[in-house]
C-alpha cells in the first residue's frame, strides 16, 4: 500500500485533481496511519488561518514614502514614447524603428551574453514572459535588459 | 480616477505619470503586499521598508509591464525577490529573523482572551515560519495568506505545479515538526 502523505497538503489546499483527490480519499478510508498524518497536518493549517488573519496594517507612511521617490521627484524615469500629444506616434515610430535595429543587432545569437538576455523582449507568452530571469535579484541582466530596465538593480538594494 | 479600473488600465495611466492612478494602485495593493513582506521577514519595520521599494519599482518598471491581467503575479514577484535577498543579507549579518512584538493582533473584534490566544498562535506559526527555508516560507505564504492557487504560485516563483506541491508539502512537514515538537500543537 503507497502512502499518500505527500499529497496531503494539496489535499487540504483544494489542490488535487479529481482523480488523484479519489485516490487520496479511498487511502485514506483505509490507512491510519496517513489519517493521523493529515489530521496534524490539519492543525498546523488552523493555525496558519490563525495567523494570516492577523491584521497589518500600513502605516500611513507608506503612501507619502512611495511618492517621494516616484512621482513626486521622478517623473523623467517615466518612458517619454508614454507622453501625450503629437510627440507620441512619432516617439511609438522611433521606438519601432529602434526595436527593428535592436533585433536584427542581438537576436540572432538567440539569447543574451548570458543566455537569459534579451530573448524576454520576442517573448509572446505571458508566463514566459513574467518567469523569464529579468525580475530575477540572481540574474546577470545583458547591458540591453539593464538600459531597458534601469532602476531595476539587480541585488534588490535600493539604488 | 475611477476605483472600478483593473489593475492593467491603472498600470497603463502609471506609466503615463497619472499619480492618481499609481496612488489607487499602492492603496489596493498595499494591504496584500504588507501582509507578505511581513510573513516572509518577521518584522513590521522591514516589511513597509520593502514594500515602499516595491512600489518604487513597480513605478519605475511601468513602461516595461505588460498589460496582460497578471498584475498580482508580477507585483508579489518583485516583492519575493526583494524578501530573498533581505533574508540573505541578514543570514550574512546573522540577524534574527522574528520578533514577535512586531505585528498587531490587538484589534480583532473578540474578547481579550481569543486576541490573547490568537496572538500566541499567531507568534508561534511566524516564528516557525521564519525558520524555513526561503522558498518554502515563500510558497507557502502565498498559498495561505495571500490565498494563491498552485499555478499563480508557479508562475510567480517561476517554478512548476510539481515543484510549488513539494514546496508547500515539505513546508508544511516541517512547521508541524517544529510545532510538535515543543508540544506546542492545540
Ligand atoms: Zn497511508
Amino acid at each position: 500500500m503507497k502512502h499518500v502523505t505527500g499529497h496531503l497538503a494539496a489535499y487540504l489546499g483544494g489542490e488535487l485533481d479529481q482523480p488523484t483527490r479519489a485516490l487520496v480519499d479511498t487511502h485514506l478510508a483505509e490507512c491510519a496511519a496517513c489519517r493521523a498524518e493529515l489530521a496534524s497536518f490539519d492543525q498546523v493549517w488552523a493555525m496558519l488561518d490563525v495567523a494570516a488573519a492577523a491584521p497589518v496594517s500600513a502605516g500611513p507612511g507608506l503612501w507619502s514614502g512611495v511618492r517621494s521617490r516616484t512621482v513626486a521627484v521622478d517623473p523623467a524615469r517615466v518612458p517619454w514614447f508614454f507622453g501625450r500629444g503629437p510627440w507620441t506616434r512619432r516617439g511609438w515610430a522611433a521606438v519601432a524603428v529602434a526595436a527593428g535595429v535592436f533585433v536584427a543587432l542581438v537576436l540572432p545569437g538567440g539569447t543574451g551574453p548570458d543566455g537569459t538576455g534579451p530573448t524576454v523582449l520576442a517573448s509572446s507568452d505571458s508566463a514566459g514572459w513574467l518567469s523569464s530571469t529579468w525580475l530575477d535579484d540572481t540574474s546577470n541582466p545583458g547591458l540591453a535588459e539593464q538600459w531597458m530596465l534601469a532602476g531595476l538593480d539587480s541585488d534588490g538594494s535600493a539604488p | 480616477m475611477d476605483p472600478k479600473l483593473d489593475d492593467d488600465a491603472l498600470m497603463i495611466r502609471t506609466a503615463r505619470g497619472e499619480e492618481a492612478a499609481f496612488r489607487l494602485l499602492v492603496q489596493r495593493w498595499e494591504h496584500d503586499v504588507l501582509a507578505f513582506l511581513s510573513a516572509m521577514l518577521g518584522s513590521a519595520e522591514d516589511a513597509e521598508d520593502l514594500a515602499q521599494e516595491t512600489f518604487v519599482r513597480i513605478y519605475r518598471n511601468a513602461g516595461n509591464y505588460r498589460p496582460e491581467g497578471m498584475f498580482r503575479s508580477w507585483m508579489l514577484r518583485i516583492a519575493g525577490n526583494l524578501a530573498r535577498s533581505r533574508l540573505r543579507r541578514r543570514r550574512i549579518i546573522g540577524w534574527i529573523p522574528f520578533d514577535p512584538t512586531d505585528h498587531d493582533v490587538a484589534d480583532q473584534g473578540a474578547g481579550p482572551e481569543a486576541v490573547l490566544q490568537a496572538g500566541q498562535t499567531s507568534d508561534l506559526i511566524r516564528g516557525a515560519l521564519a525558520r524555513l527555508p526561503d522558498r518554502q516560507r515563500e510558497a507557502l505564504v502565498l498559498h495561505r495568506f495571500q490565498g494563491m492557487k498552485y499555478k499563480d504560485i508557479a508562475t510567480t516563483m517561476g517554478t512548476t505545479l510539481p515543484g510549488v506541491e513539494s514546496l508547500i508539502q515539505r513546508a508544511l512537514a516541517a512547521l508541524r515538526d517544529e510545532l510538535s515538537r515543543g508540544d506546542r500543537m492545540p
